[in-house]
C-alpha cells in the first residue's frame, strides 16, 4: 500500500534500492507530506505527527505505517 | 462525463473532457492526476486556452500544494495561467520596492493570501480594535503596492477564523473574537479596495467544506499548510473563478434539456399533462429552476435544447402548475430531433454567442458527450441521478462564476431575445427595410464615471465587434476618462423590440491634428445595425471640435474579429499602410469641413436626446 502510494505520489515506480535510501532528494517535503495523506486517507489512521516532518526513508515509513496499523 | 471519474479512468480523456471532469470535482487525486498531465502535455492542453496570464502568489504560509494546482484549475475556465510562487512570508520584502523579480516578471494578477495569524493578536493581550486597524491597513498597503508598483490586478484570499476560540458559544457577541477581528477585517479590506481587488471568499468555501476540517492543525505546525490537503481543489477552482470573471471568461449562456431537468417526467411519454413539479421530487426540479432564474437576473442568457415537439414545450410552461421558468425567460428554444450539438450550434448562430460562452445542462451523460465531442468548447453539466443534487451540480462551478451584476447586465438576457426575435424577422425582408423598421434610437454620450463598471466590462468583454482588442482596466479608463487628449464616448441603443443598453463605445486619442482611434467596440447583441458608424460620427465630431484634421483608424486582426476586416473601407476610409505592428491595418479620413463627420453617420438611427453626437451643431 505504501508503494502503491508513494508510486502515486512521486509518479514513479518503487524499486528496492528506494526503499532503504536516504538521500532525501529522492522526493522533495511537498511529496512527503501528500505521500503521508495518502496513506493516511486510503487506510484510515492517523500517523504520528513528527512522520511529516520527518525524514524516514521508505523502509521506516513503511515500518511506521505497519505500527500505526497495527501490523507490525 | 461522469462524476466517479478516478486519476486511473483519466488517461484515456481528450483535454475538453478531462477539463469537463476538472470542473465538477473538488477530488484531490483527481486534481493531482490531472495537473501531472498537465505538465507534461502543456502543449496539447494550451489549446484549451483563450487567453494567457501570469500570478505571482505571495503569501506568509506554504502555497506549493495550492501553487500545484493552480494552473489546471485556471485552464478549466480557459486560462494558460503561468503561476510563479514566491517564497512564503516574504510579503513585504517582495511588494515594497518591488523585488526585482517581480519586476521583471511583471505578473498581470498578485494573489495575496493570509491566514488568521495574521490578523489577530496572539494571546489574549491584545487590543481587537488596533489589531483590525493595522491588518486592514498592511493588507490594503500590500494590494495598494501590487497594483500601483506593478500594474497588477490583485486578488486577496479573505481570512478565515480559526475554529480554537476560548469563548466558544459566546465568541460571535464579542469583539474581541477571532471570529470578529477576522470578520472585522475582511469587511475592512472590502471597504478600502473600492472595487479595485478581487476577492476569494475563503470563509465561504471553509463554511462549505466544514470550518472544522478547513484546516489539519498538524499539517500546519509542520509544514505551515493551512488548508487541508482535500480542501485544496475547491480554493484552487474558486481562484480559477474569480480569474475567468474578470477576464470576462464566465459562460453567458446556459442552455438547458426539459424532461427530467427542469421538470419530472417526459413530454413525449406522459404528454404535457403529465409532467410536473409537484411533491417532494417537484419541490427539488422548483428549486432548481430558481436558481436559473437567479443565474437569468445577473445577466445569464437562458435557452431550451430539448428533443421535443416544439409545440408542445410552450404548453408545459404556460399549463403546469407550480412552474418558476416562464416560456418567455429563454432567448432561444430549439426543440426536434437533431442531435444536441446540432441545436446548439443554431442557438449559438441566433444568439450570436461564440460556442465557448455556452453550457449545456442535461440529466442525460449520452446527449452530454454528444456535445462534447462535437463541440469540445461547450462546457457540459451532466446532472447527477436526482433532481435534488442539480442546484449543486451548477453552484461553485468556475465557468459559471458571474461578477456582480451592473445596471446594464439585467437587461442583458431580455435584449438577446429581441436579437433572435429580430434574427427570425430579417430572413424576408431587405437588410434596409429590416435596419428602418426596427426603428432604433441611440444616444451618445461623454464616458462618465456612473458608466465606468460597464464599459470596462465592455472593453475587457467584447471580442468580435473589436477593432484593436486592446483592454482597459476600470482604473485604467477612469484615468483616460479624465485626460484630455483622450475622447471616449459610450453608446446606448434601443429599437421597439428592447432596450439594448449601453452596447458601444468609442475611444480617440487626439495627437495634434490627428485622432487615432484607439478603440472602437459593440457588444455582439446589437452587431450589423449600423450603430458603429453613429459611434465613428460621434467621435469625429468631437475630433473636429478638438481641431483634428484626420481621423486614423486600426484594425488589428485576433482570432475573433475578423467580421470587422472592412468596416472602415466601407465607411469611406483610405488604406494608410501598416500599423505600429505587423498584422494591423491602418486607415485615414480627412475631415475636410465640419459636415465632414455626418458623412460616417447612419440614417437608421434616430437620436434619442441628452449627450447626443451632435453633428447638428456643427
Amino acid at each position: 500500500m505504501v508503494l502503491s502510494a508513494f508510486a502515486e505520489a512521486t509518479g514513479e515506480a518503487v524499486d528496492e534500492d528506494r526503499l532503504a535510501s536516504d538521500d532525501p532528494a529522492m522526493w522533495d517535503s511537498i511529496t512527503h507530506v501528500y505521500l503521508v495523506h495518502l496513506i493516511e486517507r486510503r487506510l484510515g489512521v492517523q500517523l504520528p505527527e513528527e512522520v511529516l516532518t520527518g525524514r524516514a526513508n521508505l523502509g521506516e515509513l513503511v515500518a511506521t505505517v505497519a505500527s500505526a496499523t497495527g501490523l507490525g | 462525463v461522469r462524476n466517479d471519474a478516478t486519476p486511473a479512468s483519466l488517461a484515456g480523456l481528450a483535454w475538453p473532457e478531462l477539463l469537463v471532469e476538472v470542473r465538477g470535482s473538488t477530488d484531490l487525486a483527481l486534481w493531482r492526476a490531472a495537473a501531472a498531465r498537465l505538465r507534461r502535455e502543456r502543449d496539447a492542453a494550451g489549446q484549451c486556452a483563450r487567453r494567457q496570464a501570469t500570478l505571482a502568489v505571495l503569501a506568509s504560509h506554504t502555497t506549493s500544494f495550492y501553487a500545484e494546482l493552480l494552473p489546471l484549475a485556471a485552464l478549466s475556465v480557459g486560462i494558460d495561467l503561468a503561476v510563479h510562487e514566491m517564497p512564503f512570508g516574504q510579503l513585504e520584502q517582495q511588494l515594497i520596492g518591488p523585488s526585482a523579480e517581480l519586476r521583471a516578471l511583471a505578473p498581470d494578477y498578485v494573489l495575496l493570501a493570509g491566514t488568521a495569524e495574521d490578523v489577530v493578536p496572539s494571546g489574549s493581550a491584545g487590543d481587537a480594535h488596533a489589531a483590525v486597524h493595522e491588518a486592514v491597513g498592511r493588507w490594503s498597503e500590500l494590494a495598494g503596492r501590487a497594483s500601483a508598483g506593478l500594474g497588477a490586478r490583485v486578488i486577496q484570499q479573505t481570512f478565515v477564523p480559526g475554529d480554537d476560540e476560548p469563548l466558544g458559544n459566546q465568541a460571535w457577541l464579542d469583539d474581541t473574537s477571532q471570529e470578529s477581528v477576522v470578520s472585522r477585517v475582511n469587511a475592512g479590506l472590502a471597504a478600502r479596495a473600492n472595487g479595485d481587488v478581487l476577492f476569494v471568499d475563503c470563509g465561504r468555501l471553509a463554511a462549505k467544506y466544514g470550518r472544522g476540517r478547513w484546516r489539519d492543525p498538524r499539517y500546519w505546525h509542520a509544514v505551515r499548510q493551512p488548508v487541508a490537503l482535500d480542501a485544496v481543489p475547491m480554493l484552487a477552482r474558486a481562484t480559477a473563478g474569480v480569474l475567468a470573471a474578470d477576464l470576462g471568461l464566465a459562460r453567458r449562456c446556459l442552455i438547458t434539456d426539459l424532461d427530467n431537468t427542469l421538470w419530472d417526467g417526459e413530454i413525449g411519454e406522459a404528454g404535457p399533462e403529465g409532467v410536473g413539479v409537484d411533491g417532494p421530487r417537484g419541490e427539488a426540479f422548483v428549486r432548481f429552476q430558481e436558481y436559473l432564474l437567479g443565474l437569468r437576473r445577473l445577466g445569464m442568457v437562458l435557452a431550451v435544447a430539448s428533443k421535443n415537439d416544439p409545440r408542445l414545450i410552450a404548453e408545459v410552461f404556460d399549463k403546469v402548475p407550480g412552474m418558476r421558468l416562464r416560456y418567455s425567460d429563454f432567448s432561444c428554444v430549439q426543440a426536434g430531433w437533431s442531435p444536441k450539438s446540432v441545436q446548439v450550434r443554431r442557438i449559438s448562430e441566433q444568439l450570436r454567442l461564440g460556442l465557448d460562452s455556452m453550457v449545456l445542462v442535461d440529466d442525460n451523460p449520452a446527449e452530454c458527450a454528444e456535445v462534447l465531442a462535437a463541440l469540445p468548447s461547450v462546457d457540459v453539466v451532466t446532472l447527477p441521478p436526482g433532481p435534488a443534487g442539480y442546484v449543486g451540480a451548477l453552484a461553485d462551478r468556475p465557468t459559471l462564476a458571474l461578477s456582480r451584476a451592473t445596471t446594464d447586465d439585467a437587461g442583458r438576457a431580455r435584449s438577446y431575445a429581441a436579437l433572435a426575435a429580430a434574427e427570425r424577422e430579417r430572413g424576408s425582408s431587405s437588410l434596409a427595410d429590416f435596419l428602418a423598421g426596427l426603428r432604433m434610437r441611440a444616444e451618445v454620450r461623454r464616458l462618465e464615471p456612473n458608466a465606468l463598471d460597464r464599459a470596462a466590462q465592455l472593453v475587457t468583454k467584447t471580442n468580435q465587434f473589436n477593432l484593436t482588442g486592446r483592454r482597459y482596466s476600470r482604473r485604467e479608463l477612469e484615468l483616460l476618462m479624465r485626460d484630455p487628449a483622450w475622447i471616449i464616448r459610450t453608446l446606448s441603443l434601443s429599437d421597439r423590440l428592447a432596450d439594448h443598453g449601453m452596447t458601444g463605445l468609442i475611444m480617440l486619442r487626439v495627437d495634434g491634428a490627428t485622432a487615432e482611434v484607439d478603440t472602437l467596440l459593440l457588444s455582439c447583441r446589437v452587431i450589423g445595425r449600423t450603430a458603429e458608424r453613429r459611434l465613428l460620427a460621434a467621435g469625429a465630431g468631437d475630433a473636429w471640435r478638438a481641431g483634428c484634421r484626420l481621423l486614423r483608424g486600426v484594425y488589428r486582426p485576433s482570432a475573433r474579429n475578423k467580421l470587422v476586416a472592412g468596416l472602415y473601407p466601407e465607411a469611406g476610409f483610405d488604406a494608410a499602410g501598416g500599423g505600429e505592428d505587423a498584422e494591423a491595418e491602418a486607415f485615414e479620413f480627412r475631415l475636410k469641413s465640419a459636415r465632414a463627420a455626418a458623412l460616417l453617420d447612419t440614417p437608421y438611427i434616430e437620436d434619442a436626446g441628452t449627450g447626443a453626437p451632435g453633428t447638428e451643431e456643427l
